[in-house]
C-alpha cells in the first residue's frame, strides 16, 4: 500500500516522538475547579473520546446503582503528555468498558480531571499534562 | 563525435562561456549580498521553520530567566517582597517570578503599570506546582497605583468580575474560552509568537489568532471597529514598532477583564535581544476614557526550537464547553452555518 | 555548439527576478506564488476533475449517508462551521474567503486564511510521518511536507482527525486519508489540483481542482466566530447555498 512505502527511517521517528512529547501544552484554564486531594473511580461506557489540544476529552455515561446513567465529561491533558503514557487516538472507541479514576469537581457534579483508567483488557493507563498557566 | 568547429571559434566560445558564467556568477553574488543586506537592516523577529517565540509554559521546560527576563523584573527588591508576601518559598522567588510572567503582564520600565492580582488572595498559574503552590483564580488588586487609575466604570467592571471570581463562577480568563483578545489582551497568552517579515506587511500569529501590521502606512481615516484594530507598523533602528487604534469595546485589556473603550490606542515595541534568545516586548496604552493616565507594560518571550509538528494545531474551540457547569462564558460560535 | 553569452545572461536574470524575497540562496529558483488569493466560485460539494461524483465505495457511501443524515436532524455536528475549528484539506481549499499565501518564514509555507483565522503552516522538505505514527496522533490540518518541482508547489499530508469531513455536504475520509496538492500559477490565477487518496471509502484516488485570482493590495479582514463577516454574497454559489441550508435543502 502507498503508505507503507512512505514509511520513514527509525531515526527520525524518534527525532519527531520527542519533539512532540515535549511539546507545550497552550494556554488553558484552571484546574481549580478539581479537588486535587481526592480521588474518585467510575465504571462506564466511553461515549466519545476527543483527542485534541489543549484538552483530551473522555465522555463516559456512567450508570448509578439505580441504573440512572449520568454522563461524565472527564478531562485529560494533550496528545504530547497522553502519548508518553501510552496513549493514541485510537486507545478508546465509542462502547468500551472502562473504569476511570478521577480529581473531583469541588462542586461534586458529575466530571473531573482524569488521574488514570484501567482499559477491558486489565491494562492501565495515567496521564503526564504538562500543566500550564491558566 | 568530430570536433567541427574551427580552433578560433572554440576559443570564442570558451571566452563567451567564461564571460557568461563569470557575469552570473557576480549576479548571484550580488543578489545573495542584497538578500543579506535586507535581513540584518530588520530586526530578525522572523524565525526558521522550527522554531517560535514562547510565551513561558511553566513548569520543567522554561528558558533560563537571566536569558529573556528584565533584570530589574528578576531582580527588583519590590518583586521579590512581593513575591515573599504571597507566601513563596525564598529559595522559589525567581521560578516563581518566571513561571508567574508566562501569563501576567509584567510592569513597565517606568510608569503606572497593569493590574496584577490582590496580595490578600495572590496569584498562582498552574505552572506554580513546580513550587509546592496549588493554583488559585484571578483577583484584581484594588489598592495600587493602576487600579487608581481606573475610572469609577471601569473599576466597577473589575469589582464585579472580583465578586465572581472569589464565589467561584466565571473563573477562566477570556482566552481560556476562546474569545478574541484584543491589544494589549493578546499580548499575554503563553502560546508561541511567530512573526512573518514582508516589506509591506507583518503578520504575527499565536495559536489561532493573525493580527496583520501593515507597514509604514499611516491609520485609515476611520477604521471599523474590530477585535484587533488597525496596525500600522514601521521600524526604528533594531524595534518593531506597532500601532494600533481601531478597537471594539468587547476586549478586556487583561485577565482581569479590566474594559476598555473604543478610544483604546496601543503602541507596542517588540526587539529581540540577548543574541537571538529573547523576545523583548512592551507596550503603551493610552484610554482616557477608561484611565486617568496612559499606563504601560512588559511582555518579554523566549527562543523555543525545534517545536512540534503539530504547534499549530492548538484548537481552543474543540471539546470547551462548559462540561461542569461552571457559569463559564460560553465558547464563540455561530448562531447558524456561514455558508 | 555555440551558447550565446546574452542567452545565459538574459535567462539568470529572468531566473533571479522571479525569485520571491524568501529565496532560499543562490542557485534555487523557487516558483514566486506568493500573494493574495481568492476565489469566484465557492462549491458547497467537492469539484471533482472530470466531473461526476467521487468514487466512493461502499463502506464510504455507507458513511457518507451516515454523515449526512446526521447532519441534516443534528445528530452529527459540523464543528468546522459552528466552532469555527479548521476546514482541513480539501474543504479548506474552497474557502469563498480570501487568503495570503507566504513563501516564509524560511523552511516554510504559511497559508493565512480569512475563513476561521486559519493559520496552515507546512515545513519545507520535512519528513511525513507514517500512517502509524500520524493515526496514533492525528490533527485537524495533518501533518504536512511541502516542496517545489518546477513551476509547481507540491504540499503532502495526513494524519488527519475524525473531526472534519472532505467537504461542505458530509462527504466523508478515514484516518487513511492522505492529500496531495498540486499548486501553481497560471497568469493572475492560482490552481491547486488536490489528489484524494482514501483506500477505505474510495475505490480510486481522485482529484478536486480549485482556482483562486489573485488580488493585489487586498487586506484580510477578521473573522471571529459568531460576528459578522465579511460580505461574500459575490461569489458564485454562496447566495445558493445559504438558501438552500435556510430551506433545509442543503447537506
Amino acid at each position: 500500500m502507498i503508505l507503507s512505502a512512505m514509511r520513514i527511517t527509525t531515526p527520525l521517528l524518534a527525532a519527531m516522538a520527542i519533539a512532540v512529547a515535549a511539546m507545550p501544552a497552550a494556554a488553558h484554564h484552571s484546574t481549580a475547579m478539581f479537588d486535587a486531594s481526592k480521588t474518585v473511580t467510575v465504571e462506564g461506557t466511553v461515549r466519545q473520546f476527543l483527542w485534541t489540544n489543549p484538552h483530551s476529552w473522555i465522555y463516559l455515561t456512567v450508570a448509578d446503582a439505580n441504573g440512572q446513567t449520568a454522563e461524565w465529561p472527564i478531562e485529560l491533558g494533550g496528545p504530547g503528555g497522553l502519548l508518553r503514557q501510552g496513549w493514541t487516538a485510537k486507545t478508546l472507541t465509542p462502547g468500551m468498558k472502562v473504569k476511570a479514576t478521577v480529581h473531583p469537581l469541588r462542586e461534586g457534579k458529575a466530571g473531573g480531571q482524569f488521574v488514570s483508567l484501567i482499559l477491558p483488557d486489565g491494562k492501565q493507563l495515567g496521564d503526564s499534562s504538562a500543566d500550564v498557566p491558566q | 563525435m568530430r570536433d567541427v568547429m574551427s580552433v578560433s571559434s572554440k576559443s570564442k566560445v570558451r571566452v563567451a562561456a567564461a564571460l557568461g558564467a563569470a557575469f552570473c556568477g557576480a549576479l548571484l553574488v550580488l543578489a545573495t549580498h542584497l538578500a543579506a543586506a535586507q535581513s540584518t537592516a530588520i530586526p530578525p523577529l522572523m524565525l526558521p521553520y522550527g522554531s517560535g517565540w514562547s510565551g513561558g509554559i511553566g513548569g520543567r521546560t522554561l528558558a533560563p530567566p537571566e536569558s529573556y527576563l528584565p533584570a530589574d523584573y528578576l531582580n527588583s527588591p519590590e518583586q521579590i517582597q512581593a513575591a515573599l508576601a504571597r507566601g513563596v518559598p525564598p529559595d522559589k522567588v525567581t521560578a516563581y517570578l518566571q513561571i508567574r510572567e508566562s501569563n501576567q503582564l509584567l510592569p513597565p520600565e517606568s510608569g503606572i503599570g497593569p493590574i496584577t492580582d490582590d496580595p490578600a488572595h495572590p496569584f498562582f498559574n498552574n505552572g506554580m506546582r513546580e513550587i509546592g503552590k496549588p493554583s488559585t483564580v484571578r483577583i484584581a488588586g484594588l489598592d495600587s497605583e493602576a487600579a487608581r487609575n481606573l475610572k469609577p466604570w471601569a473599576l466597577e467592571v473589575v469589582k464585579k468580575q472580583n465578586a465572581l471570581a472569589l464565589a467561584g463562577r466565571n473563573v477562566e480568563a477570556r482566552h481560556a474560552r476562546c474569545w478574541e483578545l484584543g491589544v494589549p489582551g493578546i499580548l499575554e497568552v503563553p502560546q508561541p509568537l511567530y512573526f512573518i517579515q514582508t516589506p509591506d506587511e507583518v503578520v504575527m500569529y499565536n495559536g489561532w489568532r493573525v493580527r496583520h501590521v501593515y507597514m509604514n502606512v499611516p491609520h485609515s481615516k476611520n477604521p471599523p471597529l474590530t477585535w484587533y484594530g488597525e496596525s500600522v507598523g514601521r521600524y526604528d533602528g533594531d524595534t518593531l514598532i506597532v500601532d494600533t487604534v481601531g478597537q471594539n469595546d468587547k476586549s478586556a485589556v487583561d485577565a482581569y477583564r479590566t474594559p476598555h473603550t473604543t478610544k483604546i490606542h496601543v503602541v507596542e515595541r517588540y526587539r529581540v535581544i540577548n543574541g537571538g534568545k529573547g523576545l523583548d516586548t512592551s507596550f503603551t496604552v493610552d484610554d482616557p476614557d477608561t484611565f486617568y493616565r496612559p499606563w504601560g507594560g512588559r511582555r518579554p518571550r523566549f527562543l523555543l526550537p525545534n517545536r512540534p509538528l503539530n504547534d499549530m494545531d492548538q484548537i481552543c474551540a474543540a471539546g470547551n464547553d462548559d462540561h461542569f457547569d461552571l457559569g463559564l462564558d460560553p465558547v464563540p460560535q455561530e448562531a447558524t452555518p456561514d455558508f | 555548439m555555440r551558447v550565446p553569452v546574452f542567452a545565459l545572461v538574459v535567462v539568470t536574470s529572468a531566473a533571479l527576478a522571479r525569485m520571491p524575497a524568501s529565496a532560499q540562496g543562490p542557485g534555487s529558483a523557487v516558483p514566486d506564488l506568493a500573494g493574495t488569493y481568492w476565489a469566484t466560485i465557492y462549491y458547497r460539494t467537492a469539484p471533482v476533475v472530470g466531473g461526476g461524483a467521487p468514487p466512493l465505495n461502499d463502506a464510504g457511501k455507507t458513511a457518507y449517508e451516515k454523515n449526512r443524515s446526521g447532519l441534516r436532524d443534528g445528530s452529527l455536528q459540523d464543528p468546522t462551521r459552528k466552532y469555527c475549528l479548521p476546514d482541513s484539506v480539501p474543504r479548506l481549499l474552497a474557502t469563498p474567503y480570501p487568503f495570503q499565501l507566504f513563501q516564509l518564514p524560511p523552511g516554510q509555507v504559511t497559508f493565512v486564511h480569512e475563513l476561521n483565522n486559519q493559520v496552515r503552516v507546512v515545513g519545507l522538505n520535512v519528513p511525513l510521518p507514517s500512517y502509524d505514527k500520524a493515526s496514533a496522533d492525528p490533527t485537524y490540518a495533518g501533518y504536512g511536507t511541502a516542496r517545489y518541482e518546477g513551476d509547481t508547489l507540491v504540499v503532502q499530508a495526513i494524519g488527519f482527525n475524525d473531526q472534519t469531513f472532505l467537504d461542505s455536504s458530509g462527504l466523508p475520509h478515514s484516518d487513511q486519508l492522505m492529500t496531495t496538492e498540486r499548486i501553481r500559477r497560471m497568469g493572475n490565477q492560482l490552481e491547486d489540483v488536490v489528489t484524494i487518496h482514501d483506500p477505505a471509502y474510495y475505490s480510486r484516488d481522485w482529484q478536486a481542482r480549485f482556482v483562486y485570482e489573485r488580488r493585489r493590495g487586498l487586506r484580510l479582514q477578521e473573522y471571529a466566530c459568531g460576528d459578522k463577516h465579511r460580505d461574500i454574497s459575490h461569489v458564485k454559489g454562496i447566495s445558493e447555498v445559504r438558501a438552500a441550508r435556510a430551506q433545509r435543502r442543503f447537506p
